[in-house]
């Protein structure tokens, strides 16, 4: 396997109104605040996180429909941080989004086939081949091709949802970053559209980037997962490893909370203390030593740095990461 | 690859099963149900019904009208309403119910040019102004604002006063006017839409800003741009007929309504009829646009939806 994307201290701050008249430095929300990670050809990244810890906000920013404040994104090799314009442009044909909400992401006023079909349009397919995909792309996602003609509000959600797949899809991209595809939908829906994405990254060799913050969901489809806390990267690692053996105690008390199939079993459920700090106003040192349960005087002076915890290649930023291992199993 | 054990594949939904037929039709009850709506609707409903009357006046002038619009006849001027006049003469002797039935076709023309040529150009800037934002938008809204500063006849009569007078620069002039209102609307949505998730999804596939402001903006505007047209065609006559009454819009012996008030004010006292009807055509042709956006405007709210 080779590395598709390779992002390096990825920073996304938003100005904030209600700067002072002569103070000098602006204040800035810091969504993203300087992640590392890479993508390999053919695999699924999961990217979790609770609300507000700057996933979506990360992914818009590697595909550029932010504007990164720092950082480098290096997609096939090639530094596309600086790209602009009609370079940035023909970089869309190989990174494609999907959209958290099938109601909001298609055009009211288009037809599906118009939908499906625009990317295609727009890096000026000939009208032929862009049938022929048209039908093919209905068929994966399991549409029938007399529904081109009607518009998105004849649909349901998990319907609308494939239709947004099948327009990430029309230009063969290698990388789509799916930005919590299936929150909006009905369980019984989300796995179906998640098997179908699962078939459809073995039929045409993607590779995903799956922010979500649904924990079984990532488990299931993801290859490694990384966890977000404050725009910060917390932990990263293989998923089964990651889920089993978390080493940072936020991962820890994310994963306590995933609902368990069995009653009997006796867990441990780790409640965080207080609530997300703001991010226009993140506490010093490390982040999360606000509401961390282990929490030392270092912790509250000296940021932790992203450090490799097992063979594996497992990473967290804890100063403790290798003494709370055990902190999930009853104390 | 393993599947979550829910269902194996994706199958398609049971209630697309029956075909063909039924997929134009559903795809236009939006509009059918906004059609509906208005029917429904008793005032929009005349507001309707004047415009048709105004539309086939329109169309089949000469054959309604019982005189030519322009022949004088000095011995029979100032005529009351009779059976051979049937809304009486004017200080020329001419039939005052053929020149508003030919008058009809003039503001018919004033209406749609004038009203076409705002709702262009204030849509363009508009729809440039919201998408863009920033410095675009500072510079386009000011000089809308600098427009709408002035009472729109007074900036008329400026503009005919520079192009000269005329029926033709009179409804360029009554264009511009409308051109603030436009914009102002047509911004005000653009700045919703341009937040939403698909413009975003057309950005996501490499659409220039071109493509995404007329493909995806503005197609998502024509709700209120169509009210906006509504009740601009019946601000738009009515400027217009004020340019013609201070003698600046349509010149004689051209049949426009608003000329024919400015004609027959001097015989207001004796011969009121020559003033009255062409007023009553006035009102009547604003008060149905008027109407009739205002039902628009209802009906294509998808809020008031049931």
């Amino acid at each position: 396997m080779s590395t598709l994307l390779e992002v390096k201290d990825l920073k996304k701050h938003f100005p904030l109104k209600g700067q002072a008249l002569f103070s000098k430095d602006k204040p800035v929300l810091k969504a993203v605040d300087g992640i590392s990670f890479s993508v390999e050809t053919g695999e699924t990244l999961g990217l979790v996180g609770e609300s507000g810890c700057g996933k979506s906000t990360a992914g818009r920013s590697i595909l550029k429909l932010l504007e990164p404040t720092e950082g480098e994104v290096i997609f096939k090799g090639e530094n596309i941080t600086k790209h602009r314009g009609e370079k940035l442009r023909k970089l869309r044909k190989d990174m494609q989004f999907i959209f958290q909400d099938p109601y909001a992401s298609l055009n009211p006023r288009k037809t599906i086939e118009q939908i499906i079909t625009e990317p295609m349009k727009i890096f000026n397919i000939p009208k032929a081949e862009r049938n022929k995909k048209l039908t093919r792309l209905l068929d994966v996602v399991g549409l029938s091709s007399y529904h081109k003609h009607r518009y998105p509000h004849e649909f349901s959600g998990g319907q609308r949802q494939r239709i947004g797949i099948a327009r990430s899809l029309a230009l063969d991209p290698d990388l789509v970053i799916c930005d919590e595809p299936v929150s909006a939908l009905d369980v019984s829906i989300q796995a179906q559209v998640i098997n179908l994405m699962e078939d459809l990254q073995e039929e045409f060799n993607l590779t995903y980037i799956f922010i979500a913050h649904d924990l079984s969901v990532v488990h299931h489809i993801s290859d490694r997962v990384a966890v977000m806390y404050l725009g910060e990267l917390v932990e990263i690692g293989e998923a089964n490893e990651l889920y089993q053996n978390p080493k940072h105690p936020y991962t820890q008390a994310l994963l306590s909370a995933v609902p368990e199939a069995n009653p009997h079993r006796d867990k441990q459920r780790i409640i965080l203390k207080g609530d997300l700090p703001s991010p226009a106003n993140p506490p010093q040192g490390c982040k999360f030593h606000t509401r961390c349960p282990f929490a030392e005087e270092i912790c509250r002076t000296q940021e932790p740095k992203l450090k490799k915890v097992s063979a594996t290649g497992q990473m967290a930023s804890c100063h403790f990461a290798e003494e709370v291992v055990n902190a999930n199993e009853p104390l | 690859m393993h599947h979550l054990s829910l269902q194996p594949n994706p199958i398609p939904d049971p209630n697309t099963v029956n075909v063909d037929q039924s997929e134009q039709t559903k795809s236009r009850r939006l509009w059918i149900d906004s059609a509906m709506r208005i029917v429904k609707s008793k005032t929009s409903f005349i507001g309707l019904c004047i415009i048709l009357i105004l539309i086939l006046t329109a169309i089949f002038a000469p054959l309604i009208a019982t005189h030519s619009p322009t022949a004088q006849d000095i011995i029979n001027r100032y005529q009351p309403p009779s059976s051979e006049h049937f809304l009486g003469t004017d200080e020329l002797g001419r039939d005052i119910f053929s020149r508003i039935v030919h008058g009809s076709r003039i503001s018919i023309q004033i209406g749609v040019i004038a009203v076409g040529i705002a709702m262009i150009i204030g849509v363009l800037l508009g729809g440039v102004a919201g998408y863009f934002g920033r410095w675009i938008d500072q510079i386009i809204m000011r000089i809308i604002d600098i427009m709408m500063a002035f009472p729109s006849i007074l900036l008329a009569i400026a503009l005919v006063a520079v192009l000269g007078p005329g029926l033709t620069n009179a409804m360029i002039a009554v264009g511009i006017v409308g051109i603030p209102q436009f914009a102002r609307i047509v911004r005000s949505a653009v700045l919703s839409i341009k937040e939403t998730e698909y413009i975003e999804a057309a950005k996501s596939i490499g659409a220039k800003h071109g493509r995404v402001l007329m493909q995806h903006v503005l197609p998502n505007c024509v709700a209120p741009i169509i009210v906006q047209t509504t009740l601009s065609i019946g601000t738009a006559i009515l400027d217009a007929a004020g340019l013609s009454f201070l003698g600046l819009g349509a010149q004689p012996p051209t049949p426009e309504w608003g000329a024919m008030l400015s004609d027959g004010q001097a015989a207001i006292q004796n011969a009121p009829w020559v003033v009255a009807f062409p007023g009553l055509a006035i009102f009547f042709v604003v008060l149905g646009f008027n109407l009739l956006g205002d039902g628009l405007r209802d009906a294509l709210d998808p809020r008031l939806k049931q």
